[in-house]
């Protein structure tokens, strides 16, 4: 109360603020988005626990196999790609710029592989999303991974893009630009964990 | 404060809640009582509200009081603050813990009331009740052991003091099946049956509402319940199956048009005084002067052509629920009926 | 011209959403041409991708995206000079601006303008009403006004409304510069005019606005007609700006508090926004996934709710309750923080159980993910799902209840000021009360069978809703308003607002308790004749109660422009943005403040909130400096 009232005309700059906590804000946001992400895929397992369990139809039905051998290769390309990726950001720590760029390079390319493998199995499984609820449930939850996969590789392109023009550098505020879209890449990666287990293993 | 503020404080909260309560006890808001169960769930409206008068009255006098007694007024200084009370633990324990201890109770006499409402009867009626926009279709399927095998879709008519089991279910988009006098509604969706279960005890004639938003002629989707003698259940069921065998006949054999248009709930959203039609949310059929043709189209093909100014809401359904002899009759009876 | 093209603003904009009408129509039909799709040119799924991309198109054009474009292109960063900061004039407030406090009043006038908007769909429904039978709207039109009013009431309005009051306080009060993503935060305000012109347009769509209710319950909104496409987009855009801005409080609640500033020492509003802000990261992907298969089933054909395919119309409630029941928290608690506020300032006290009120709140967010099912106890589910879920409905009572009473305790032995916000206060204490002992009621599965989908339930959600939240709303804006524009409201206007209001809120809804238990059905186009009476009151309540908001506005739009000039603090508290100018300067502080204690020792002698230090007037404008936002190197 008796702290007088500051004026307007005072200020031209603003003031730095104060960082209450040690983690970083960037890095904080992104783990919130990622809890978010999390039950946005909740709500698709949602409904095919719906159609798989409570509907309790054949899964999938017949006519309608999926091509897991495709799948588990693809899935060990994908999970490779979180190896690359940790591989640039331990690079960038180390000032390994060569690390850096050809762990970037990497893991956009194995990511680009795995979404075309997943295009090319769409093409190639011989029934659409309207064919039953179970094509339904398969195409939505593959296809919402597919869309955060492709999400992922244009973000890793502008960082490799950066990192090739020399941007990013050992010190601990010189690299969120990689480690930020890192755990972005990782949740993608994982998330693919349970939407391959639960729709091709199970 | 002073004691005799107190005093009538306390009495103006005493007075008031009784007086709620009383209130609503002796005013009766709900329809008619038609089974066992509507009074077990009036009963417990009164409870619950009951319980929460004092409740309400209390914190309604607390802050009139507070309002009255910490008022500043223009004789305090200017900054004048309240006293620095932080809270009391004791305090704050006792309204978490009676209420929660309030909740408990009413919670588990709920669930034994619902436990009642929702009781089995031993031999039921059963009754398949299929919601469609926007007309209930009902099937007997059994009384007891009894096999009845009739089909309705115009009023529910049943006999008194009868246990009834309906297994709701719907040929397209959610509906809800409620009959207010019993206090009972359950949903009706397509590809679930889901039961409901009530003995009504008082003849008469009752609403049936949908309650779910199915469309746009959700507002007309209103029936009636007809509870009836036990004789006259049987002679209308009697009439029911001697007019309505095989989707109903004429004395000449064959299927009876306007026995079709009732049956199928026609006259819910179609005007047509033959057959006594009321309904807005389609055309009036009556002077509606179609041929034979147009009429089977718009049966047929509901989309194919709409009459300006009403929606595109008729179900499409009726093409292939109508086997061809009734389609054939129904239009016959309706380029007579509506010329 | 070239030039205003290239730089943001409504001209680019207009190009912009063109251009990405224009993208979304080719990038549909040649996806369909290139696949040999029968229909190559298919209505549903163009209009499903135009919605998506005119929109993104509008948002790049008004300058939502220029910063992270240039970040994306790889053009080396630059400190933000903080040239958008503020609002200098009133066109100010129409680009995109990254001030905490100028995105607040953008929020609140633009939630407000949704509000009248909504608030006159009801009374033209209401006099659809006024009598038994057909008055002047036929039924598709009356079920497209009622859906209307809902998802403009919550979507555009009671959701974000909430965070344009915290937008501007809430940085103040925890001693923040900004908030911790200023460009984030301006894209979650123009999410919103998007989402409200997309529910806007869709009276314009072919088959009219969208008529499933705001529930959008399938299988119905899959055969919809085009109107219903635009409410699953506008609900995407709505509650995309929703998550933004919940991360964006999140973490500035958790990073950017001014030091001294422990959790146990933030104001309520802030511990409020804190918790909603949980519910909403956790939730609204819910409403998200429920939208997103309602749309594939439209446009792609999929089978989500269709049981002849194998599909379940249940899961489609269960996906969009496990949203919209959190949603009603989400919609009360920051009202609960604002209550908490403006009753121990005006009664001047110290908020009785500052501890159990932060529990409770954080209690409620729990609890609140556990009831979902209670929206569906005659839907088609199992039966035994009921009564646990009765039971966690019944025990939010508990803790909401400790909330009523400790802002009962605070006003015992307080200073008690009995100012425009306060009324509110205590009537929103007395309306949400009723809310409250009927929500309990209706969770009571036997009772809740005859009422639900009645005007019962109708009467309950208003009571909580307008007679609960609105009533917090109007509470912090008559307490912030001297804060955000400087200028004083008109008192004796104030209180002839909160009466009508108060009255002809409780004419309006009240009766609908009654008629509900009677037997009248919800969301009707036309009611049994019996109804009449009661209907007929209602109407002419409510359309006083719409007229007793022109007080509001005229009381706004005069104060505004020419009310009694502010103090810094005219209701004398404690919190740190009543201790700044009104409004406060442009980066809100010389320096951060340092927190010394709790934000409401009222009484305490001695006692003191925030220090604040004040340097010498800085000579001239100085270099800015960077904020620290954002930048990585």
């Amino acid at each position: 109360m008796e702290a007088s009232t500051a004026h307007a005309e005072s200020h031209g700059h603003m003031p730095v603020a104060n960082a209450s906590v040690e983690f970083n804000r960037e890095k904080l946001g992104m783990l919130l988005f990622i809890f978010s992400e999390v039950m946005l895929f909740a709500s698709f397992f949602t409904a095919y626990f719906f159609i798989r369990v409570v509907q309790g139809g054949e899964w999938m039905p017949a006519g309608q196999e999926l091509p897991v051998g495709v799948a588990f290769a693809n899935s060990a390309i994908l999970f490779s790609s979180s190896a690359t990726m940790h591989w640039a950001l331990e690079g960038v720590r180390h000032n390994n710029r060569k690390a850096l760029k050809a762990g970037l390079v990497l893991t956009i390319l194995l990511g680009a592989t795995f979404l075309g493998v997943q295009i090319s199995e769409y093409a190639h499984l011989g029934f659409l999303p309207k064919d039953s609820a179970q094509a339904t449930a398969f195409f939505s939850l593959t296809g919402l991974h597919g869309t955060h996969v492709a999400v992922g590789l244009i973000i890793l392109c502008v960082v490799a893009r950066r990192a090739f023009k020399g941007h990013y550098g050992p010190e601990k505020d010189k690299h969120w630009g990689v480690e930020i879209p890192g755990i972005y890449w990782h949740f993608v990666d994982v998330m693919w964990f349970f939407v391959f287990t639960s729709l091709y293993l199970l | 404060m002073k004691a005799s503020h107190r005093i009538a404080g306390i009495v103006a909260v005493v007075v008031s809640s009784v007086f709620l309560i009383a209130f609503t006890y002796a005013y009766d808001w709900f329809p008619t009582q038609l089974t066992p169960g509507s009074g077990k769930i009036d009963g417990l409206y009164k409870l619950l509200t009951a319980v929460s008068i004092p409740f309400f009255v209390l914190i309604v006098a607390f802050m009139v009081f507070c309002l009255v007694e910490f008022r500043v007024d223009p004789s305090d200084p200017p900054d004048k603050d309240g006293e620095p009370i932080h809270g009391s633990t004791r305090i704050e324990l006792i309204w978490t813990g009676v209420p929660l201890l309030v909740i408990l109770l009413l919670g588990i006499y709920s669930w034994v009331v619902l436990d009642k409402v929702e009781a089995k009867q031993k031999n039921p009626m059963v009754i398949n009740v299929t919601g469609q926009q926007y007309i209930w279709n009902y099937e007997y399927v059994k009384n007891g052991s009894e096999k009845l095998g009739v089909k309705t879709s115009s009023d529910l008519v049943v006999p008194v003091n009868k246990p009834l089991e309906f297994r709701i279910t719907s040929l397209d988009v959610i509906h809800s099946f409620w009959v207010p006098a019993a206090r009972l509604k359950r949903d009706a969706t397509a590809g679930v049956v889901t039961p409901l279960r009530f003995t009504p005890e008082k003849t008469g004639s009752y609403d049936i509402v949908c309650t779910e938003l199915c469309g746009v002629g959700h507002s007309t989707m209103r029936g009636r319940l007809k509870v009836v003698s036990t004789a006259d259940w049987v002679k209308w069921l009697k009439a029911q199956k001697s007019g309505g065998a095989g989707g109903g006949g004429t004395p000449g054999g064959g299927p009876d048009g306007k026995q079709i248009f009732t049956s199928n709930g026609c006259g819910g959203c179609h005007k047509l005084a033959a057959a006594d039609g009321a309904g807005t949310t389609g055309p009036a059929l009556d002077g509606a002067g179609l041929s034979a043709d147009e009429l089977r189209e718009s049966i047929v093909d509901p989309g194919a052509k709409i009459a300006n100014g009403f929606p595109n809401v008729m179900p499409a359904t009726f093409g292939k629920s109508l086997s061809k002899e009734e389609l054939d009759a129904l239009v016959k009876f309706l380029a007579e009926a509506g010329k | 011209m070239a030039v205003t093209l290239r730089s943001p603003g409504w001209y680019r904009a207009a190009l912009s959403t063109l251009i990405g009408a224009a993208f979304g129509c080719g990038l549909v039909v040649g996806l369909r041409a290139l696949f040999g799709w029968d229909e190559i040119v298919q209505a549903e799924s163009i209009v499903s991708v135009v919605l998506i991309t005119a929109p993104l198109g509008f948002l790049y054009g008004i300058g939502c995206f220029d910063y992270w474009i240039h970040w994306a292109a790889g053009r080396p960063t630059y400190v933000d000079d903080h040239s958008d900061h503020g609002a200098r004039s009133w066109k100010d407030y129409f680009r995109v601006n990254t001030d905490h406090k100028v995105i607040g009043i953008q929020y609140v006038v633009t939630t407000f303008f949704f509000f009248f908007v909504g608030g006159l769909l009801a009374m033209t429904f209401r006099a659809e009403l006024i009598e038994p039978g057909r008055q002047f709207i036929d039924a598709q039109t009356f079920n497209a006004l009622f859906s209307a009013h809902a998802a403009f009431m919550i979507f555009t309005f009671m959701v974000p409304v909430f965070a344009g009051i915290a937008n501007y306080v809430l940085p103040l009060m925890i001693g923040a510069p900004d908030m911790a993503f200023p460009r984030l935060n301006a894209l979650s305000f123009w999410f919103l005019p998007v989402a409200g012109v997309l529910m806007m347009a869709s009276f314009l769509a072919p088959g009219g606005a969208f008529a499933t209710g705001w529930t959008a319950y399938a299988p119905l909104s899959d055969q919809a007609p085009m109107g219903q496409t635009f409410f699953a987009v506008a609900v995407q855009f709505a509650g995309a700006s929703s998550i933004a801005t919940a991360i964006n409080f999140l973490v500035t609640i958790v990073t950017m508090r001014a030091p001294g500033m422990t959790f146990w020492r933030m104001p309520m509003l802030a511990w409020a926004n804190f918790a909603t802000s949980l519910l909403v990261v956790l939730a609204t992907p819910f409403i998200a996934g429920s939208q997103f298969m309602i749309l594939f089933d439209r446009a792609l054909g999929m089978n989500f709710f269709d049981a002849v395919q194998g599909g379940d119309s249940v899961m489609y409630q269960h996906v969009f309750w496990f949203y919209s029941h959190p949603a009603v928290y989400i919609m009360v608690l920051p009202g609960f923080g604002i209550i908490s506020e403006v009753i121990s300032t005006h009664a001047r006290k110290p908020i009785f159980g500052y501890r159990m009120m932060a529990f409770s709140l954080l209690a409620i967010v729990v609890l609140g993910f556990s009831v979902w099912a209670h929206h569906m106890f005659v839907a088609s589910m199992q039966d035994w799902i009921r009564i646990p879920m009765m039971f966690t409905t019944m025990l939010i009572a508990v803790p909401t209840g400790v909330k009523i009473f400790s802002w009962l305790g605070t006003m015992w032995r307080g200073a008690i000021h009995l100012r425009v916000p306060m009324m509110w206060a205590l009537g929103f204490i007395t309306m949400f009360v009723l809310g409250g002992i009927s929500g309990v009621m209706v969770a009571v599965v036997p009772f809740d069978i005859h009422v639900s989908d009645t005007y019962f339930i109708v009467a309950h959600f208003h009571y909580v809703l307008f007679g609960g939240s609105m009533f917090t709303i109007f509470a912090g804006i008559y307490h912030w308003f001297p804060k955000m524009t400087g200028r004083m409201l008109n008192d004796t206007l104030g209180k002839w607002h909160f009466w009508l209001t108060f009255i002809f809120f409780n004419l309006t809804f009240g009766p609908m308790h009654l008629v509900g238990l009677e037997g009248m059905p919800r969301r009707v186009a036309d009611y049994a004749s019996e109804f009449a009476a009661w209907n007929a009151i209602m109407s002419f309540a409510s359309f006083a109660l719409g007229l007793s908001t022109l007080i509001f506005v005229y009381n706004v739009i005069v104060s505004w422009r020419s009310g009694k000039p502010a103090e810094s603090n005219p209701w004398r508290a404690q919190t740190l943005e009543w201790q700044i100018s009104s409004p406060p300067p442009i980066f809100n502080f010389d320096e951060v403040p340092t927190v010394v204690g709790h934000p409401y020792e009222y009484g305490v002698p001695g006692a003191r909130h925030g220090i604040f230090k004040h340097p010498e007037p800085l000579a001239a404008a100085k270099a800015p400096v960077p904020a620290g936002v954002g930048d990585d190197d």
